[in-house]
């Protein structure tokens, strides 16, 4: 099975086969009542690959989503923002009310740049699930009902509002979760250098998996690539975010890889040569030095379950 | 400078002028402490952004009530949705009444009157705020704010029905102390401003309001909030003084001070200063660009000119004002 690119909300919802209502006239931003698509239950999505957040309420439902490496059980009461250029999947069980809102990055910064650091904190992981109170529903569901009736008015600057309103949500989100982990939120990690620096590891995997690039970027590229020098970049992006260079990539490519062998069939070989492995002992130890096994038997001990 | 035009607004708001010492008046939030706690409850948030509650601090005993006149330091929206009185700017006087909206920028001059007060709320913000916390540009998105006259709105019972709802997001947020109360704060204060323009300004823009309304103040804003924008996006180089934004509207720099000075209480150099200082915040926010790369936008020709500047108007040297909002 071969996954998917797609880039605009319009092509998943081609790819799932399900019908579209004409407000949707935007490639950045959408919200939709998922549960008027009368999907026909269980219902399950072949694995996609796509360029933007998607940021589903879970008013009444079940199912799971897949989202790299990361699985998210859903339940009523749950919202889960699933993170772009990640491998995803979706599988409902039955569902009664589910509100989805998906947006490019560039949407954000174009009607609320003051929301992209917070947007960024999720980027850590795939994804962030949580469930909340039944008044905190509530209003995430009055909100999403607000949002829709904008969505389909002919209002000025419905865009600038609906970007507000997500953000709002959003912002309520990442209170839950810092509550839960017990992280500090880093409010004003106004940083562009940063930014920039993660945006090109996410441009590096995509084409990576695309096979329209040969080889992961390292810190040489990236310094390059932001017109920094290499320790002034390790630096800054130490200070910030305390992970380093090495850190974020390694991350990101390993949780590629092992989606890759969790979900797919292709060959340690394929699999090495997609990421720029020359050589396929050297995969192999990677592999372990980060995550403590061997990577035929990691697939083997998850294809089993 | 910076502290004493805080105090002014401030005491003259509170008439407890005569009371407070200068260091202990820097913060808004102090002053209404002073007030004795049974008003705290009528006026949440700090510096940068607050919301007034009329009903709490204008308890039927202490109506009718009138301010002294003051000039706000910041954007003020008023919005009155049950209550009596009067506003007397410098050149006119409006009668407050029910489902009315006020909006003042910094500098007017006014003095606000209260007969009887059902359900009013206040919200004042400054420019920076809103540019830090959501990361809009007053200048950009609202331009209404800064160049038209917001003698009272009317507006309809329905729409002030959808701002109290926003009010009372922000009070609930305010009375929090949530890591994320700022940014909440901001995104619906921005919230607030796009119904606004939705429900007013549709169509508007900088330029048909130098037609509508000729005024040396306005183009001098115009001028000086263009000039900034374009320094900040790099596309021009040179900083202009004075001189260069009276023969912009074909006056006489004295003439031009003169007349900012009765409009604003503030001169041109200091207006200047002002704006000249916003910008250099947020470009040091900004870490691709060094100090001195900073300093020469700005029109410094020495960096320790441009950090002498930065320390005189924010007690802060740029360097620690960069790695502090770094930390944050």
């Amino acid at each position: 099975m071969q996954p998917t690119n797609l880039s605009t909300y319009k092509d998943q919802i081609e790819f799932l086969k399900l019908s579209y209502h004409d407000y949707i006239d935007n490639d950045e931003f959408s919200i939709v009542k998922v549960h008027e698509w009368n999907l026909t239950f269980p219902f399950n999505s072949p694995t996609f690959r796509s360029d933007y957040y998607s940021f589903t309420i879970v008013t009444n439902a079940n199912g799971s989503f897949t989202v790299g490496d990361d699985k998210f059980e859903l339940h009523p009461n749950h919202v889960v923002l699933a993170c772009p250029d990640s491998y995803f999947k979706i599988h409902w069980t039955d569902m009664e009310k589910v509100y989805n809102i998906a947006f490019k990055k560039s949407f954000i910064l174009k009607h609320f740049p003051g929301g992209i650091d917070n947007i960024m904190e999720f980027n850590t992981k795939n994804g962030y699930c949580c469930c909340l109170t039944e008044e905190t529903m509530n209003y995430f569901e009055q909100t999403c009902l607000e949002m829709h009736k904008i969505a389909t008015s002919e209002l000025c600057f419905k865009n600038d509002l609906m970007a507000n309103m997500a953000l709002n949500l959003l912002f309520l989100v990442q209170l839950e979760k810092e509550n839960e982990t017990d992280v500090k939120i880093n409010t004003s990690k106004n940083n562009k250098i940063v930014v920039d620096f993660r945006q090109n590891i996410e441009n590096n995997f995509n084409e990576l998996a695309q096979g329209r690039c040969l080889s992961v970027m390292r810190i040489r590229e990236h310094a390059r690539l932001l017109n920094l020098d290499e320790n002034y970049l390790s630096k800054t992006i130490s200070a910030i975010t305390k992970k380093t260079v090495n850190e974020w990539i390694n991350k990101k490519l390993i949780d590629e890889i092992k989606y890759l062998l969790k979900n797919s069939e292709k060959s340690m070989k394929d699999i090495a040569f997609l990421y720029g492995f020359n050589d396929l002992n050297y995969f192999y130890s990677f592999f372990k030095t980060q995550t403590q096994s061997a990577p035929g038997i990691y697939r083997k001990l998850h294809q089993n379950t | 400078m910076h502290v004493l035009q805080h105090i002014n607004a401030i005491n003259l708001r509170f008439f407890i002028m005569s009371t407070i010492k200068k260091k202990d008046t820097y913060e808004l939030y102090d002053n209404v402490r002073v007030m004795g706690m049974d008003y705290s409850e009528g006026h949440l948030g700090d510096d940068d952004f607050s919301l007034i509650i009329s009903k709490i601090l204008h308890p039927k005993e202490r109506l009718p009530y009138t301010y002294s006149l003051f000039r706000s330091t910041l954007f003020t929206i008023g919005i009155v949705i049950d209550s009596y009185g009067s506003m007397k700017y410098e050149d006119i006087t409006v009668e407050i009444k029910p489902n009315m909206l006020f909006m003042n920028k910094p500098g007017d001059l006014q003095e606000l009157h209260w007969e009887e007060v059902t359900e009013t709320y206040g919200l004042l913000f400054s420019e920076d705020f809103i540019l830090k916390y959501a990361g809009i540009s007053i200048y950009e998105m609202f331009p209404f704010l800064l160049f038209e006259r917001h003698l009272p709105l009317h507006t309809s019972s329905e729409f002030q029905q959808e701002l109290r709802a926003i009010i009372q997001l922000i009070h609930q947020e305010l009375k929090k102390d949530s890591p994320l109360k700022k940014k909440l704060c901001a995104n619906l204060l921005t919230r607030i401003l796009l119904k606004i323009k939705q429900e007013f300004w549709v169509g508007y823009s900088v330029h048909n309001a130098q037609s509508r309304n000729p005024d040396i103040l306005n183009d001098f804003t115009q001028n000086l909030e263009y000039h900034y924008d374009q320094l900040l996006k790099g596309k021009v180089k040179q900083v202009l003084h004075i001189k260069d934004y009276a023969e912009m509207q074909q006056l006489h720099e004295n003439y031009l001070s003169t007349i900012l000075k009765e409009k604003t209480g503030k001169t041109a150099g200091q207006l200047i200063a002002e704006k000249t200082l916003a910008t250099a915040k947020i470009l040091i926010q900004d870490s691709q660009y060094t100090m001195k790369e900073i300093a020469f936008m700005l029109g410094f020709s020495y960096t320790s000119y441009f950090s002498i500047f930065f320390k005189k108007h924010t007690g802060m040297t740029p360097l620690d004002y960069r790695k502090q909002s770094l930390l944050d």
